[in-house]
């Protein structure tokens, strides 16, 4: 671990701001925040959503000085800034930086709004670390994925996350940085499958978020996680991944966490849709962003181009860009014809 | 001849050949002094294998377990796979080292003999057996036989009886073109190591490749040539002679590939310009590689890590690879080698043919036909890369794809420190052979009779669409034909494509290419037909058809992967 260097983190959101909490547990960390406003009020303040900011922890207006400060960096941005950010970062980055991103998004080459499914290409559609591979000279890549809320972990509650790179050493730097008393961390090679495990939950959880609205209780909510995950299988499946991953704490385990949280922020663009609000009044007053919204359009334009089979993500994307009253989409899933039980192992 | 490569650099003319070498003293060259300390570098090859495998196996117990998996596998490789290239003392050393290794096991006192001095036994019969010489005498007499032997081969060509020597070797490189940035090699194999990667069509290859180098004016190259062309006396007269060293694909236990791997590496550290065949055997379906063995690839990460290790970075050694095509209008081997992938691929349904044929003979005719053909072939070199698949200047400094400088240490170093790390270098040493093949598609040069094998066979399965590959080429071949109106449009087609991706870089062309197609496919034709006894192209009339749709399957194969088939 890096012992006498301290370790970046950019972004000061909210996952931001915890997992840079967690690292300060373990070494001095340097955290930037593009934003004046809010570099200067967590200064100042030294609280994010109530919770205190960890002494060991120093905001950063410079990403020259993270690169020259820092080894071990972990980019915490939303998916639609991620790409601006790391064309700025680049020049500073070398060989020798290990970049570990917890960024639960993709990024397209083309417009989402306006993209035909049909012309589309999946190699314009990029997972973060490719991005990072792709802009940067960086090559020591990895992501991390699990059942992380926020602000469970700013709460100091016990938690568990994934390391995934196709080199052990970053995952071990990972483990090294981040493991504590409170906070297991796992390994694997598999990173496309975290990366798009990561991703793809976030429809789920704005359905979930959506079955909790309707006043659905504990049997709805399993039925859609358990087929909800198989879905994801499938659709992981046309992007290259294996379905270990999904399997793994990345996958069921952050479903798990996101659809049973109202503390998600997918979970409640879901429930507010069910108790009948617009989605631009939802959007606009969440303040952050629900990355599910960008899940779900570039997921269906995912699943009409390789013509998998989704009809959960295709229904909820009705009820909520096309206005399906949420009574139909649940009538229209659940007459969906099904086949065999757990037959997503045999994949 | 030259094709637009879009590299900058001086562009040598085929009189230009052969180039001045770049180190005029033999004496000077690494390879002379590799041989020139053999003990020295035997001696350190054997330590350090030693001293990497017991770290490996480090309880005596694992230890022996390996000296008895090795003793295992090569006893049965004695067995089942006796080669005439094999000491006649192989089976006389074995079984010494199987009594050894009982006694072991039984004896308690362990004071004389013990696992390691078995494995020194072991490890020292690989190095000497692997090792390769290089005698300026010999090198002397090939560089002067060589030329006077393709010299008397294209003289005895129909009306070129009265060409002098010096003559006869211009035309040959009027026949094998050479693209790439030849002047950039020939500097850099001066400022570090070169390791040129060639593609692995044919048995032709090393010779070509080790006397285009020559041509070039580098310094004599060592390589791992198989072990059983050293059963050949004469080849192995000389090869011996002249840097190569001997690999035996037959052994695949731990300590001999560990034994190779460091062999490769040492010889790197001490800077001999090295040939690797990264595809590991020739490509038997015709196609380009497109998976690469990583095993010797992996040495060139070895040697630059630890040449960072060992030197301060402002003098540490660069090792430079290069990427090379060679694009064969006709492969000696196809017919065996387009078998094997079928066998390979069909399992039980394809039923092989009979072939069976005179192999001198056809040799002979081979070589005559070779070159005497109109062109029958071209080597294309690809980018300079160091070993992490970046990009290097003419003065060997590493650009990644952003074009941003980067110092290649900083790739092994990790928390500030260089580190030793095998499972990062094998992941580094997989983007490097990620960058070879997509330089071997974007350096490969399309011949006509690529282009006229491809469309046609594409058109045949579009015909016959109902048919899966199997039965396809076992169709009988008189059943098939396009009108050759519509192939004549469908090369069109093709070609007009190739011309763009040219434009884009993704794929050279040979100058051919630029003619009319009725000249493209006449000229394909002669000389895809000119070897083979049948045919995998034939006009009749107003019809092309095939006498060998394997061959044409073959060759065909060869621009896979460009996705021209939605160009026809």
């Amino acid at each position: 671990m890096s012992a006498n260097r301290p370790v970046g983190v950019i972004g000061a959101g909210s996952f931001g701001s915890a997992i840079a909490n967690l690292l300060a547990e373990n070494q001095e960390v340097l955290l930037y925040e593009r934003n004046i406003e809010t570099r200067e009020q967590l200064n100042r303040e030294r609280k994010v959503k109530g919770f205190d900011l960890h002494p060991n922890i120093r905001l950063s207006d410079s990403l020259e000085q993270i690169a020259s400060s820092c080894y071990l960096i972990f980019p915490a941005v939303p998916s639609q800034f991620f790409k601006n950010m790391i064309i700025d970062f680049s020049p500073y980055l070398r060989p020798d930086h290990i970049m570990i991103h917890t960024t639960k998004g993709l990024h397209c080459e083309f417009d989402i709004d306006k993209a035909d499914a049909k012309t589309i290409r999946l190699k314009e559609i990029k997972t973060m670390s490719e991005l990072i591979l792709q802009e940067t000279g960086i090559v020591r890549v990895g992501s991390i994925a699990g059942p992380n809320l926020a602000l469970e972990l700013m709460d100091k509650q016990p938690a568990a996350t994934v390391v995934a790179s196709r080199f052990d050493e970053v995952i071990r730097e990972g483990v090294a940085a981040l493991k504590s008393d409170r906070f297991q961390v796992y390994g694997t090679r598999d990173i496309l499958g975290i990366e798009l495990t990561g991703v793809l939950k976030n429809y789920v959880a704005i359905a979930a978020g959506a079955m909790s609205g309707l006043g659905f209780g504990e049997n709805a909510r399993a039925l859609l996680i358990t087929r909800g995950m198989a879905e994801m299988i499938y659709i992981g499946k046309a992007l290259g991944a294996d379905k270990r991953s999904f399997l793994g704490m990345a996958g069921i385990g952050d479903l798990i966490a996101t659809c049973s949280s109202p503390k998600s922020r997918n979970f409640t663009v879901g429930y507010r849709i069910a108790k009948g609000e617009k989605l631009e009044d939802i959007v606009a007053s969440l303040g952050e962003v629900a990355e599910g919204i960008r899940t779900l359009k570039i997921g269906k334009l995912i699943v009409e181009h390789t013509g998998v089979n989704a009809p959960l993500l295709q229904t909820i994307y009705k009820v909520i860009f096309e206005g399906l009253p949420m009574e139909r989409a649940v009538k229209f899933l659940m007459r969906y014809p099904v086949s065999a039980d757990a037959e997503f192992l045999s994949l | 001849m030259r094709y637009e490569s879009g590299m900058n650099g001086k562009e040598y003319k085929p009189q230009d050949y052969p180039l001045p070498y770049v180190v005029e003293d033999i004496r000077q060259w690494p390879i002379y002094k590799l041989t020139e300390n053999k003990q020295n570098f035997i001696d350190e090859v054997r330590l350090r294998v030693r001293e990497k495998l017991k770290a490996r196996f480090a309880s005596e117990k694992s230890l022996r377990n390996e000296l008895a998996n090795v003793l295992y596998q090569e006893r049965i490789r004695l067995t089942e796979k006796p080669w005439k290239a094999d000491p006649p003392d192989e089976r006389q050393f074995w079984n010494g080292l199987k009594s050894k290794l009982i006694k072991l096991e039984q004896v308690e006192d362990n004071s004389t003999l013990n696992e390691e001095a078995l494995l020194d036994e072991i490890i020292n019969r690989y190095v000497n057996e692997i090792v390769g010489d290089f005698k300026p005498g010999a090198f002397g007499i090939a560089r002067t036989i060589l030329p006077q032997f393709f010299g008397r081969i294209l003289s005895a060509a129909p009306g070129k009886w009265f060409k002098t020597v010096a003559g006869n070797m211009r035309t040959i490189h009027e026949k094998i073109p050479i693209t790439g940035d030849i002047e950039k090699i020939r500097h850099l194999a001066t400022k570090g190591t070169v390791v040129v990667v060639p593609t692995h069509f044919s048995n032709m290859d090393s010779i070509m490749v080790g006397w285009i180098l020559n041509e070039m004016g580098l310094p004599a190259f060592t390589y791992g040539a198989g072990l059983n062309l050293f059963s050949i006396k004469i080849l192995s007269h000389f090869m011996s002679r002249l840097g190569a060293y001997k690999v035996d694909r037959r052994k695949k236990n731990g300590v001999y590939l560990e034994t190779l791997k460091m062999y490769s590496t040492v010889a790197l550290q001490r800077g001999a310009h090295s040939i690797f065949f990264p595809g590991g055997t020739r490509s038997r379906s015709g196609q380009i590689e497109t998976k690469l063995k990583l095993g010797l690839l992996g040495t060139a990460v070895e040697a630059q890590k630890l040449h960072y290790m060992n030197f301060p970075v402002e003098t540490a050694p660069k090792i430079f690879v290069v990427p090379c095509i060679i694009n064969y209008h006709f492969v000696l081997e196809a017919h065996a080698l387009i078998n094997d992938y079928l066998k390979e691929t069909g399992k039980e349904r394809f039923y092989k043919e009979n072939d069976e044929y005179s192999t001198s003979f056809r040799l002979v005719r081979f070589i005559f036909k070779f070159f005497s053909a109109s062109s029958s072939l071209s080597v294309s070199f690809g980018e300079v890369m160091d070993v992490l698949g970046n990009k290097v200047d003419d003065e060997g400094n590493s650009y990644n794809h952003l074009g941003q400088n980067i110092n290649v240490k900083n790739y092994f170093i990790t928390n500030g420190e260089l580190k030793t790390d095998e499972q990062r270098d094998a992941e580094y040493t997989k983007i490097l052979g990620e960058r070879i093949v997509d330089n071997y598609h974007r350096f490969n040069v399309v011949l006509t009779s690529h282009l006229v094998c491809f469309t046609f066979f594409e058109l045949l399965r579009r015909k016959y669409g109902g048919y899966d590959l199997f039965t396809l080429l076992r169709t009988p071949s008189d059943e098939v034909s396009i009108p050759y109106a519509e192939v004549v449009e469908s090369v069109g087609r093709v070609k007009e494509k190739l011309k763009e991706m040219n434009e884009l870089k993704e794929v050279l062309i040979s100058p051919e290419l630029r003619w009319n197609v009725d000249k493209i496919i006449d000229h394909g034709m002669r000389n895809i037909n000119m070897y083979h006894s049948l045919s995998p192209l034939t006009k009749n009339g107003d019809y092309m058809g095939s006498e060998d749709l394997k061959l044409l399957y073959y060759y065909h194969n060869r621009l896979e992967g460009y996705g021209l088939e939605k160009a026809i």
